[in-house]
């Protein structure tokens, strides 16, 4: 077991022992395949004194759920999303992600707890001077598979996502659609356990867009929790699917 | 970090490299010349110090003896000399010997040798000293310790000349060290600047290598061997170069030096070779040191 599986009191909630018993008996529950593969425990981030940008947002997401995250630019959606990627540390509360209390990971760790994750960016970032191929297959390399599976998980992946035609072409000569669908492709290689999207389709033409979202929805449907953060709510709407908005860094709507 | 770790940071440190072929190529030959200074100053004091040895080997104690000293009393000083550690071998010049030796220096100066009633040159011996006591402090102590022998009239070993001796060699050394700093140093700040430059413009890579999963080891070590490779290319090349101009200078030398009573010249030893290259891989692995450190602080979370 990790170190940071371990909980250590919250500092913050040192006069309320039932938070950090409620924390153990979840990450009991996940080890027991409990449906929540994300919660949070009254988890806020503040930017120095006079700038919250979460408050107290306590919520859990299902494994293999699709869920949006929605609201007004400055509601704190990127915020929420960097804490799930162990970007930044919660000023307080706790994050539990697959059974693993993320709001203390260790830097030793962290690479770890990102093989389990899928993450795409709204400016998608390039290995600029690679081929299509590789920058797809980076995720693998990086995790040490075999060269023969990802020459084959590659070449899959890209046909998936129609881009197999544009293998050997640089970043820089595909469309802003074509770019994503490489940073979506290198996301999803690996089958993650959860896509955390922060506004994947924000530059995108609606056909883009459209094509983005059904990728999504077909690796949700293998089995992928997907966290979707868009400030069109229209687009969440229209999916049906569950929804949670934030305002001014609270959950208003879940 | 196992083999596929390896895997990984051998093939991005080639590809990096290959990928900004022309900056790399650039960056070798700057520092391969930086190098060629650096060897070339190298060469020179290693031959100067070999000329100098050379020269040393004829750093020696005369002992002048005392005109009364009976056959038995000189071979107990014999004795005496030779069960000195710093004496490696002696010869006895008697006082004839000496004195032919006096009338050939001054062949030329009649009315000098016509000045000189009989032979008024003692017999003497001169010692000669092993390598590692040719110095100085050992030349003063052994002439204390002998000078009081009995039979033993005076003692003469080139103080001044030894002093000013080694002066030259402490020259040679410090000027050697002042200028193999600075080079080094030079080849620091090469190899630096380019590994940060490469590193600037790949912030983005770092970025994504950082999200898929990548350890620190991982995004760290590419950029330390990039270091390590283009510092030790650089002085494999000096060092191929500098054998080239070596051996083209090598018959020119060959002919010209002994008449300077300087010995031929040498090219560096098999292990001072390896010296050279473990000492190029160095540099450039700390010139690359300083530019990973912010981006494992940036990037290796």
């Amino acid at each position: 077991m990790a170190k940071e599986d371990f909980l250590l009191p919250d500092p913050h909630e040192n006069d309320n022992f039932f938070p950090t018993l409620e924390v153990k008996r979840v990450l009991l529950r996940q080890k027991l395949n409990s449906p929540e593969i994300i919660q949070m425990f009254g988890v806020s981030k503040s930017y120095g004194p006079n700038f919250a940008a979460l408050k107290e947002i306590s919520m859990g997401i299902d494994r293999g759920d699709f869920v949006f995250l929605t609201g007004p630019s400055g509601s704190g959606k990127t915020t929420l999303l960097r804490l799930l990627i162990a970007a930044e540390q919660p000023t307080k509360g706790q994050i539990i992600v697959n059974g693993r209390n993320i709001s203390r990971l260790q830097s030793s760790s962290m690479p770890d707890y990102r093989r389990q994750l899928g993450i795409v960016f709204q400016q998608g970032k390039f290995l600029a001077r690679r081929t299509v191929f590789d920058n797809v297959a980076v995720t693998l390399r990086a995790r040490g598979v075999p060269n023969r599976v990802i020459k084959k998980k590659t070449w899959e992946t890209l046909q998936w996502i129609g881009l197999e035609d544009k293998k050997d072409a640089y970043p820089l000569h595909l469309s802003e659609g074509e770019r994503q669908k490489v940073t979506v492709a290198r996301a999803v290689i690996d089958s993650p356990l959860i896509l955390v999207a922060d506004e994947p389709t924000g530059n995108l033409d609606e056909n883009f867009a459209e094509e983005i979202y059904k990728l999504f929805e077909e690796l949700n449907r293998k089995g992928t929790t997907i966290l979707f953060a868009t400030h069109s709510r229209t687009l969440a709407d229209r999916s049906g699917k569950r929804t949670i908005v934030l305002r001014q860094g609270q959950v208003v709507e879940s | 970090m196992g083999l596929t770790g390896v895997h990984f940071v051998m093939s991005e440190t080639l590809g990096n490299l290959l990928r900004r072929k022309g900056e790399t190529f650039w960056i070798i030959i700057a520092v391969t010349v930086s190098m060629m200074i650096l060897g070339a100053f190298g060469l020179l004091l290693t031959n100067l110090q070999r000329s100098l040895g050379n020269v040393g080997e004829q750093v020696r104690v005369v002992v002048f003896l005392r005109d009364d000293l009976t056959p038995s009393q000189r071979s107990r000083l014999e004795e005496v000399f030779l069960h000195q550690p710093e004496v490696e071998k002696i010869r006895f010049v008697s006082k004839e010997e000496a004195y032919t030796e006096f009338t050939r220096s001054f062949s030329g100066n009649r009315e000098l040798l016509a000045g000189i009633e009989g032979n008024p040159l003692p017999a003497s011996y001169l010692l000669s000293l092993k390598e590692t006591f040719r110095h100085g402090p050992d030349l003063e102590r052994l002439s204390r310790n002998l000078s009081s022998l009995p039979g033993v009239e005076d003692l003469e070993y080139g103080k001044k000349w030894l002093e000013r001796f080694e002066a030259i060699v402490t020259v040679v050394r410090i000027t050697g060290i002042v200028i193999g700093s600075l080079l080094g140093i030079s080849i620091i700040l090469i190899i630096g600047t380019s590994i940060q430059k490469s590193v600037v413009r790949r912030r983005e890579e770092f970025e994504v290598l950082q999200w898929v999963g990548a350890t620190r080891t991982m995004i760290r070590m590419p950029i330390l061997f990039e270091g390590a490779l283009l510092g030790g290319a650089s002085a494999a090349c000096a060092l191929a170069l500098l054998a080239c101009f070596f051996w083209t200078l090598q018959g020119h030398l060959n002919l010209n030096l002994p008449f300077a009573g300087l010995p031929p010249p040498v090219f560096f030893s098999r292990e001072i070779m390896g010296g050279g290259l473990a000492t190029g891989v160095g540099l450039g692995i700390l010139g690359s040191f300083f530019v990973t450190n912010p981006v494992s602080r940036n990037h290796g979370a």
